[in-house]
């Protein structure tokens, strides 16, 4: 769990209890890294390498998570299923390949969708394993992982029909994986999968079984946190990665508050849940379902937040996350000596995806970097040189900043003005020559348009996105957001007499920058 | 017991032990120097591990450029080669092996996995070695 580094001190006094409760109304980045919607920004199973994930519940409630393993190129879903996390539960899973075949595995007994004697497999050092079909240009050898909390529960149970206990079903006391008719009775687990028979669609989400399941459930609350990290075995390494959490993505209520109606609450034949729970391998729920359609987004100008709201429906929807994502420009870490590469994923790109591209993406869906502004720091000074202002340079050209793209003259770049291309969801963004990930998602920097050989800071500006225009709900004054919704970090390898590995959260810079 | 019935006696003697001694295809031979290459990896002999690679790279690179590609995150346990492919030439092997290995994640308890790696080799000069890739 890492904070985003852009909401630091000035932040925190900027949030005062009348932006909290502004914030709370709008999807926003978690900075306390609880939220509705967990992002793990990459995984990887090439070369050997087993990308670990780990949920937390944090609170005291049951809660039912959407988990979603998405390919790289096109954001597909390659595997999806439900978790149910008892209070407080901690889950871990990883993903690797087995015989050719991706796969993701878990000791952890909680109940899952479907349950782990329906399409799972029992493995032979223990634990159970799924498969995470090939799709998409990687054959999801890579890509991201969405967590979305779907609704919560306090075990309150219905008072309508003869309901079983879903509440108590899922704790790993009682979670047992019988198959049916094995003679040990069905599994509890069992019967809660059972609710969401995968060949059901949607237009069966209200019948009996499932409404049993949901009328348990509330709307989902801001509970889940996550971390990550990928294992490469062959260079014995172990890479933590930050991951990123947004909150407040349904709040029906619309006054910060959860709503805490259940089926209990009202006629079972008055289809009003707050609850967001869906069917396996069903789109629903994503992003899609935020309620009500505000961001809180982060002005680093004004040091302020401002609530925004977006107009229709469908895709529109997923606006919502997307602007909370959303930012004008990426800063980070730079080595060009063949180590290092930022991941750059753009996790909501899907819902803007159709025969043309929508906003803020380009019309062709590869938004391209023309504008990059980096430090140099040449490896051959002769004293070490800080990246503090205050430091002094021993030798004349031991730093140089220099420009590149259409709006600055290129001062040290052989290359005056190039086009980098973030054609995919998941970009790997390798500098120089090197590709310490074996990704097949590259798009290259080159050495020369860096401007050497060195290591420092660069800036990335998204100066091919399309602006959004958005409306401020407090002031109703029309704004414009700017950049992209993306996540990710710089992933750094390096040799210190053995192999090492670090990443860098990336730093943002506020959309409503122009 | 003239010398033919001696030669009778022995010779099948001596067939055996040949066939026990000598590999015989080339999958053995390449498994043999898959195996003996990790079993040095496990056992941290970078020196012997490092003599397995290709003329170029040990041309190119010291043991201790050798043994600075690897980290200490990870303790590989074993190995077993499940599969060997040739190319028509039968001078390029792709190996895939599994790689037993525990690790410690989120800084909590030990957690054992496997890793299946796919590997180059390289015959030269009848002998065959692990291109670095």
């Amino acid at each position: 769990m890492t904070k985003k580094t852009k909401l630091g001190l000035a932040v925190a006094a900027a949030l005062s209890i009348g932006a909290m409760a502004q914030s709370a109304q709008a999807a926003n980045i978690a900075t306390s890294g609880v939220g509705e919607i967990v992002y793990i920004p990459y995984y990887s199973t090439t070369g050997g390498k087993t990308s670990y994930v780990r949920l937390t519940n944090n609170s005291f409630e049951t809660i039912a998570v959407k988990l979603k393993v998405r390919e790289g190129t096109f954001s597909q879903d390659a595997r999806d299923f439900h978790i149910f996390l008892s209070p407080r539960d901690v889950w871990v899973a990883n993903i690797r390949e087995v015989n050719g075949e991706v796969r993701l595995h878990t000791s952890d007994t909680s109940c899952t969708v479907p349950s782990k004697d329906r399409g799972w497999t029992a493995d032979a050092g223990g634990g159970f394993s799924i498969n995470v079909p090939a799709v998409g240009n990687t054959g999801s050898t890579e890509g991201y992982i969405v967590a979305q909390v779907m609704g919560s529960s306090d075990g309150r149970l219905p008072t309508q029909g003869s309901l079983f206990d879903a509440v108590s079903f899922m704790q790993h006391a009682n979670a047992v994986n019988n198959a049916p008719d094995s003679g040990a009775g069905d599994s509890n687990c069992h019967q809660v999968s059972a609710a969401f028979d995968l060949n059901q669609g949607l237009a069966l989400r209200d019948e009996p079984a499932m409404l049993a399941l949901r009328s348990q459930f509330t709307e989902p609350t801001n509970s889940l946190s996550g971390a990550a990290a990928i294992v490469n075995p062959v260079n014995g390494t172990i890479t933590d990665m930050p991951v990123t959490a947004v909150a407040n993505v349904v709040n029906r209520n619309g006054d910060g508050t959860e709503n805490l109606a259940s089926y209990e609450d009202v006629d079972i034949n008055d289809l009003v849940s707050n609850d967001i729970i869906g069917f396996v391998a069903s789109d629903i729920p994503d992003e899609r379902n935020a309620a009500p359609f505000n961001a809180a987004i982060y002005d680093d100008i004004n040091f302020a937040v401002s609530r925004v709201g977006f107009a229709g429906t469908g895709n529109d929807a997923a606006l919502t996350v997307s602007a909370a994502l959303m930012q004008s420009s990426l800063m980070n870490y730079v080595d060009t000596t063949g180590g290092n590469s930022w991941i750059v994923t753009f996790p909501t790109k899907k819902f803007h995806l159709a025969a043309v591209c929508s906003a803020p993406f380009p019309a062709d869906c590869s938004p391209d970097i023309t504008s990059i502004q980096h430090t140099v720091r040449n490896q051959g000074a002769l004293s070490y040189v800080t990246n503090e202002e205050e430091s002094e340079f021993t030798t004349p050209d031991s730093e140089q900043i220099c420009f590149s793209g259409p709006d600055f003259a290129a001062n040290c770049s052989t290359t005056s003005t190039t086009t980098v291309s973030l054609p995919t969801e998941v970009n790997v963004v390798t500098m120089g020559s090197g590709n310490a990930l074996g990704s097949a998602l590259t798009t290259n920097i080159s050495t020369d348009f860096l401007g050497g050989i060195g290591s420092g800071w660069m800036q990335m500006r998204f100066t091919d996105a399309v602006a959004i225009p958005a409306i401020d709900v407090d002031t109703n004054a029309v704004t414009t957001l700017n950049g992209l919704p993306a996540i990710g970090f710089s992933y750094i390898e390096y040799n210190i007499g053995g192999i090492a590995t670090m990443t860098q959260e990336h730093a943002y810079t506020s959309p409503l920058r122009p | 017991m003239n010398i033919r019935h001696i030669i009778y006696l022995i010779y099948p003697l001596f067939l055996s032990a040949c066939t026990l001694l000598q590999p015989t295809s080339i999958n053995d031979i390449i498994s043999e120097r898959v195996n003996a290459r990790w079993q040095a990896l496990i056992e941290q002999k970078w020196a012997d591990a490092y003599l397995y690679e290709t003329k170029g790279y040990r041309e190119s690179h010291s043991v201790g450029q050798f043994k600075s590609k690897f980290g200490q995150a990870v303790a590989w346990q074993s190995i077993e080669i499940l599969s060997i492919n040739l190319d028509e030439s039968q001078t390029n092997a792709t190996v895939t092996v599994r790689l037993p290995y525990t690790t410690s994640v989120f800084g909590s308890e030990v957690r054992h996995s496997t890793a299946d790696l796919s590997e180059i080799w390289l015959l030269d000069k009848d002998t065959w070695w692990h291109y670095m890739q």
